[in-house]
């Protein structure tokens, strides 16, 4: 951090320091374990050398030690988590896409539903959610919408809510009164650095909104989208929510890179998935994660096999559902990283 | 931005919204048969395949009811009992048409605004019968990264114009230099292009000066007000700091406090205010969008633009419309320095090949000025072009539709 060139680049700076930060925190666990555990020794020889004829300073002896290996395997545990590894993206904001998927109008409301949980959570955390991009459905919700949300570790939490989402109730268009499933499906996209993701520009077909006859002066229409197509994967981006091309271009090529991003991370994952083999798994997009039950009010999380209610997480009250997943995830990587240790 | 101070209910916008649809949806193509204006499917509403019905009946949905209701609306709430819940109409919208389809009553949701529905019901009065520009009703015109004000009397820029500031900065990496020699956006209208340049020069240069010129005390207002409002205020001086606006959040009337240190705003015809400030030869760039529709096309414009933008910023002059850019073409070489930018908005195809033209006929050194002032412009490293022109590069750039509108060149003699 004492190097100037660092020092200068605010932004490389600023991630010295937050790694020298999470660093610190585990070297002082680490002495304070050390600590403990010395007198933890002491405390064991007092007990065998001098205090041996002595009941009464063999037993204050005896809860000393006591103390000191709970607080000892308490420590362990602390190292051991944050000796597991953080996921370098968790800082990040992103942006959060939600599709309709089968169910048809019902879908579309279900995708608006879904959105509004994930705003009403975002205000919650005081985070800011801002809408980039929809297209809406023909009776309410969206077909598609994706969300920008920026805060304190937004990836962290809404990693987790990446994959297929499935709803079981009555549908608005459905006169007979059957419950109909429908899903929706929640992509989750890191907001993307420039090191990130390098676009050739002749990649991509930039087009603009028809043109308008003379046009310059002549005329005063507001068209202002923007169509973008990243041919070697196909990714096509439309944006027109924004009031001008400058700012719709901007736009579009922020979600062309964060999708590119994101393909980016759900290859390497899937490698990483592969070999661990675990069971909690963020990132497939095809994955069914939770079943959103209106008769029982209840969601399911088939991940980690545990019920929520309903109404409290349609209201924004996610955090204990995200609270579960990442503690599932973490006891997985604890048990990892003990048979990788085993095996060493 | 105004304060959201008035409460209205949800049922009211909503219907404010499907009667407007529904009236433009009447016009049909109308205005754009008589006049090339915007059709009900084009300019109102948004692309054919994005229309999404209202109702009954499959109305296109106009985009400009959609944006002044996302400038109007500040927050909602479910009931009268209910948390506020900030958002904006694009959010809100989706989200009211689901319960209603889900058959539940929108009675009690509640809108806090910045303007009544009753006003957006007298603004789209007038836009739908008098044909006012949208962006005069609600005072401001979205353009580039900006908010800029505007109003009647100055011409709402164009989304082509956005190119403007990228060409400052492809200039800037030509020629680093001429950050720091002082620029010039003549006929500046709203400040636009003077403010995005000052905006890109102030990046390379902290002290970085566009002089904005124009013939038009209104355009000047607005131009003062548009830098301050963008690029901030001196530093002793008070600066408006708002940089959105809902329906006339902001008058150039509203102009007060310390003047942007970058946009310098004089009063006068093309070059006349930078020579009397002693400019010639010293500009880096001149940047100009004057009138350039050819006077027999005036009387048969777009109803928005030929009854309600100032004549005097659109109309070229007989034949070609070239009056203006013939004039800026003629003394452009005397007033740049080595290798500066010179970058003109025209009509396009033909007139843009014209403009092109004049700037590679342009002697090397037309007035003698630059010999006089021992200039080395003419020192033989650009012997060709030198000899023929004073200008090199000279080129015609498409627009953002394809059309060919822009002349670019740089004054011969730079790096």
């Amino acid at each position: 951090m004492a190097d100037p060139e660092v020092a200068a680049n605010s932004g490389e700076f600023q991630k010295v320091a937050k790694a020298a930060a999470d660093l610190d925190e585990t070297v002082s666990t680490y002495r304070t374990y050390k600590d403990t555990e010395q007198q933890l020794q002491d405390a064991q020889k007092y007990l065998k050398e001098e205090a041996a004829d002595d009941p009464e300073m063999a037993e204050f002896a005896r809860e000393e030690i006591a103390e000191l290996e709970a607080s000892l395997a308490r420590l362990q545990d602390k190292l051991r988590l944050q000796l597991v590894p953080r996921d370098p993206l968790d800082d990040r904001n992103i942006m959060l896409e939600i599709r309709a998927g089968a169910g048809g109008d019902e879908a579309s409301i279900w995708a608006g539903d879904m959105m509004r949980m994930y705003q009403r959570y975002a205000n919650k955390q005081g985070w800011k959610a801002t809408l980039v991009s929809c297209t809406q459905g023909e009776s309410g919700g969206y077909k598609e919408v994706i969300l920008q949300i920026s805060g304190t570790s937004v990836y962290s939490k809404l990693k987790w809510e990446a994959g297929v989402h499935r709803v079981q109730r009555v549908p608005a268009t459905e006169a007979a009164g059957r419950v109909h499933t429908s899903t929706a499906t929640v992509a989750v996209m890191p907001e993307v650095e420039d090191v990130d993701v390098s676009i050739n520009m002749n990649d991509v077909d930039v087009k603009f909104a028809r043109a308008s006859g003379a046009g310059g002066q002549n005329v005063n229409k507001v068209e202002t989208a923007v169509d973008l197509m990243h041919k070697p994967t196909g990714i096509r981006v439309f944006c027109q929510e924004e009031r001008t091309q400058a700012q719709n271009k901007e736009r579009a090529f922020q979600i062309l890179r964060a999708k590119l991003y994101e393909l980016e991370i759900q290859r390497q994952q899937a490698e990483i998935y592969a070999a661990r083999k675990s069971q909690v798994g963020t990132g497939d997009r095809s994955e069914k994660i939770k079943t959103y039950n209106y008769k029982d009010s209840r969601v399911s999380d088939h991940r980690i096999k545990q019920n929520f209610d309903l109404n409290t997480l349609m209201e924004g009250g996610l955090e204990d559902s995200l609270q579960a997943m990442i503690s599932a995830d973490q006891q997985e990587k604890l048990k990892e990283l003990a048979e990788s240790v085993m095996v060493a | 931005m105004r304060p959201a101070v008035h409460l209205d209910e949800l049922p009211s916008a909503l219907a404010w919204k499907s009667d407007m649809a529904a009236r433009i949806a009447e016009l049909g193509d109308t205005w754009e048969r008589e006049d090339g204006g915007p059709d009900a499917a084009g300019l109102l509403a948004i692309e054919e395949s994005q229309v999404v019905p209202i109702g009954r009946d499959c109305l296109p949905v106009p985009r400009e009811l959609d944006w002044v209701l996302d400038d109007a609306i500040e927050a909602f709430r479910t009931r009268p009992d209910a948390d506020w819940e900030p958002s904006s109409w694009r959010m809100l919208e989706p989200l009211a048409r689901g319960e209603a389809a889900r058959g539940r009553g929108l009675g009690g949701w509640q809108l806090r605004m910045r303007a009544p529905v009753a006003a957006l019901r007298e603004w789209w009065e007038r836009r739908l019968r008098d044909r006012v520009p949208f962006q005069y009703l609600i005072s401001s015109a979205h353009w580039h990264t900006y908010v800029l004000s505007v109003g009647p009397g100055v011409l709402i820029p164009r989304p082509e114009t956005e190119i403007f500031p990228l060409l400052v900065a492809e200039a800037l990496r030509r020629s680093p230099a001429l950050a720091a020699a002082p620029w010039a956006d003549l006929g500046t209208g709203s400040g636009a292009i003077a403010v995005a340049a000052a905006d890109v020069l102030r990046g390379s240069n902290p002290s970085a000066v566009v002089w904005a010129v124009d013939v038009s005390p209104a355009a000047l207002a607005y131009a003062q007000f548009n830098a301050q409002l963008v690029l901030g205020g001196s530093p002793d001086g008070a600066v408006a700091a708002a940089s959105s606006s809902a329906g006339g959040a902001a008058t150039a009337a509203d102009a007060a406090g310390g003047r942007c240190p970058h946009v310098r705003v004089v009063r006068g015809s093309w070059f006349d205010p930078l020579l009397a400030a002693g400019l010639r030869g010293r500009l880096g760039g001149l940047l100009s969008n004057p009138p350039y529709i050819p006077r027999c096309q005036m009387a048969g414009l777009q109803a928005e633009v030929g009854r309600h933008e100032p004549a005097g910023a659109l109309d070229g002059g007989e034949g070609h419309g070239l009056d203006s850019l013939q004039e800026l073409c003629s003394r452009a070489a005397e007033m740049l320095v080595p290798g500066g930018l010179i970058a003109l908005e025209t009509a396009g195809g033909e007139q843009a090949d014209l403009v092109a033209e004049l700037l590679r006929r342009s002697g090397p050194d037309p007035t003698g000025a630059l010999s006089q002032s021992g200039d080395a412009a003419c020192d033989g490293r650009e012997g060709a072009g030198c000899a023929t022109s004073a200008f090199e590069a000279v080129e015609v750039l498409e627009d953002c539709y394809g059309v060919r509108r822009f002349v670019r060149a740089y004054r011969s003699g730079g790096a």
